[in-house]
């Protein structure tokens, strides 16, 4: 018992100067010192905590590469006191809104098959119909259906066979805006490079999903 | 290798040559015109197909899209264009998901992906776009070619589990590609950096033009090159492979969309089948060996690039 007291005393000697640093830092990030010195200057006795705690800082003005440790931040409930590790902000929206779109689709398609195979929905093509296409090529099979390249599927969504398309789609369509998001946290971030490869990246997906590249 | 583990093989195996069976059946072909298999026949028998391709690939450590296009093309009745088309969103379907869980663990780096996404992608679409102009004869016979190559590169290709990288390129240095993930296995942080980025831009090039024209995931190559040109570590390579398909197959899967070449009779029971066999999958590799897997499944992938050739050679 004894030996826990005298732990939690030395701790809350070493948060002081630790505290002091990280707050100054967060307001005025220009006129600190470099964090090492901070470190010297605010604990004599160099305790893994402080280490931990100016290394964090560090990581806040210049950020790192490592995606893992990258954004650091004081967090708000803890008024700047101890920043906390969060993962890198882009690909933790990544992440969200494929959970979000992921599930939906699967669902939808699931959903959608399910009206298409037992009937409840009436298909535009009918599976008998569907038996014969198949062995066509596209091209061939569109001519024979009267379906327009591009999003003519879109149109016709009220269709159980198209409804898939659209599921489908829905599923295909996460991995673009995942990317728009993303290219936003990165130009927030100031991260030039990667924000333009990001965009870059959702034009060709767009340019692709748009309709206008199409095989005849 | 123990009774259970060979019986677990044998099923598998006995389900996939059943179904080659049933669709090599004369007369296969005229029967689905005729109605004596119906429709919903074939997409059942294409989900139970897809559901043993989808435990393969995992037991094997391959993508099921490198599996699927061969597989299928050669053995049911349908157009080169459905199966590709099908294909693409069967990639996409099992690379999305597991995308997902895998940035949330921390193994997903974008800064390494994007820049190999971008190139891939545009060049996937470029590749459907020749894909579906080319006769399917002609197509067929490629991809026997290219299954052929990916079975080679399959063999000879050896992993590094934590390449070594001394000094980065200048591009990776100023897109900061480079990271840290938790090994579980050895209970310690690995660090790593990433070097000849150039170089695997435009190998990607290559890579996402034949994703695109045979509506393959391209797994199978984007994984050494991540692993031994870019130098991230094995796991790492994985993970962002499986990134990099959810992005490059998203292109050519809209412009197979909206050129026709995706019917849901095919494209649905295929997506289905083969994520609910990666689960399955998933819970028999415990209990198997890859190693023997991957090498069964590499011959029956040889089996299917000669049998994609032949047949467009009209020989089959």
């Amino acid at each position: 018992m004894k030996r826990n007291v005298r732990q939690d005393t030395k701790a809350h000697a070493t948060d002081t100067p630790v505290r002091q640093v990280v707050s100054w830092r967060f307001f005025f990030p220009g006129a600190m010192p470099r964090q090492e010195e901070g470190v010297e200057r605010g604990s004599t006795r160099l305790d893994n905590r402080a280490i931990q705690v100016a290394e964090s800082d560090r990581s806040m003005s210049n950020p790192k590469p490592d995606d893992t440790l990258e954004c650091t931040l004081p967090s708000a409930d803890t008024k700047g006191v101890m920043p906390q590790k969060q993962p890198e902000r882009a690909r933790h929206v990544y992440a969200r809104v494929l959970l979000v779109f992921v599930p939906t689709a699967f669902g939808l398609t699931a959903m959608a098959f399910l009206l298409y195979i037992t009937g409840a929905l009436d298909p535009l093509i009918s599976m008998a119909e569907t038996a014969r296409l198949w062995a066509l090529g596209a091209g061939e099979a569109l001519d024979v259906t009267g379906m327009e390249p591009g999003w003519d599927w879109l149109t016709r969504w009220y269709r159980a066979d198209m409804l898939c398309l659209v599921a489908l789609a829905l599923l295909a369509s996460a991995t673009p805006v995942a990317c728009a998001f993303a290219s936003v946290q990165y130009f927030r971030r100031r991260e030039w490079a990667l924000g333009i490869i990001a965009s870059v990246q959702v034009i060709i997906l767009a340019i692709a999903m748009s309709g206008l590249v199409v095989a005849e | 290798m123990t009774a259970k583990r060979f019986r677990h093989i044998l099923f598998v195996a006995i389900l996939v040559l059943a179904v080659f069976a049933v669709a090599q059946t004369p007369g296969a072909e005229e029967a689905v015109s005729n109605t004596a298999l119906p429709a919903w026949g074939w997409a059942a028998l294409l989900f139970l197909f897809c559901l043993g391709i989808g435990i393969l690939a995992v037991m094997a450590g391959v993508g099921g899209g490198v599996l699927f296009v061969p597989f299928v093309g050669t053995l049911f009745p349908f157009h080169m264009d459905f199966v590709r088309g099908a294909s693409l969103f069967v990639a996409l379907a099992g690379a999305v998901t597991a995308s997902a869980g895998l940035m949330r663990k921390d193994l997903t780096f974008p800064r390494l992906v994007l820049p190999l996404s971008v190139t891939s992608s545009a060049a996937a679409i470029a590749g459907a776009m020749v894909g579906l102009a080319l006769p399917e004869s002609t197509l067929r016979i490629l991809l026997g070619i290219a299954i052929m190559g990916i079975c080679l590169v399959m063999i000879l290709t050896k992993r590094s589990e934590f390449p070594e990288v001394r000094k980065q390129d200048a591009l990776a240095r100023a897109l900061g590609v480079a990271g840290s993930y938790f090994e579980p296995s050895t209970d310690s942080k690995i660090s790593w950096q990433a070097h000849r980025l150039p170089v695997a831009i435009v190998l990607f090039i290559g890579i996402g033009f034949l994703a695109g024209m045979f509506g393959l995931g391209a797994g199978w190559a984007n994984v050494p090159v991540i692993n031994l040109v870019v130098g991230a570590p094995l796991k790492v390579a994985v993970s962002s492979s499986l990134f990099v398909v959810s992005i490059s197959d998203t292109a050519p899967a809209f412009i197979y969309l909206n050129s026709g070449a995706v019917l849901p009779l095919i494209a649905v029971p295929s997506v289905l089948g083969m994520m609910l066999g990666s689960r399955i999958g998933v819970r028999v590799m415990t209990r198997s060996r890859p190693k023997v897997v991957r090498y069964f499944v590499i011959s029956l992938l040889a089996l299917a690039g000669v049998m994609s050739l032949l047949k467009g050679l009209g020989a089959f």
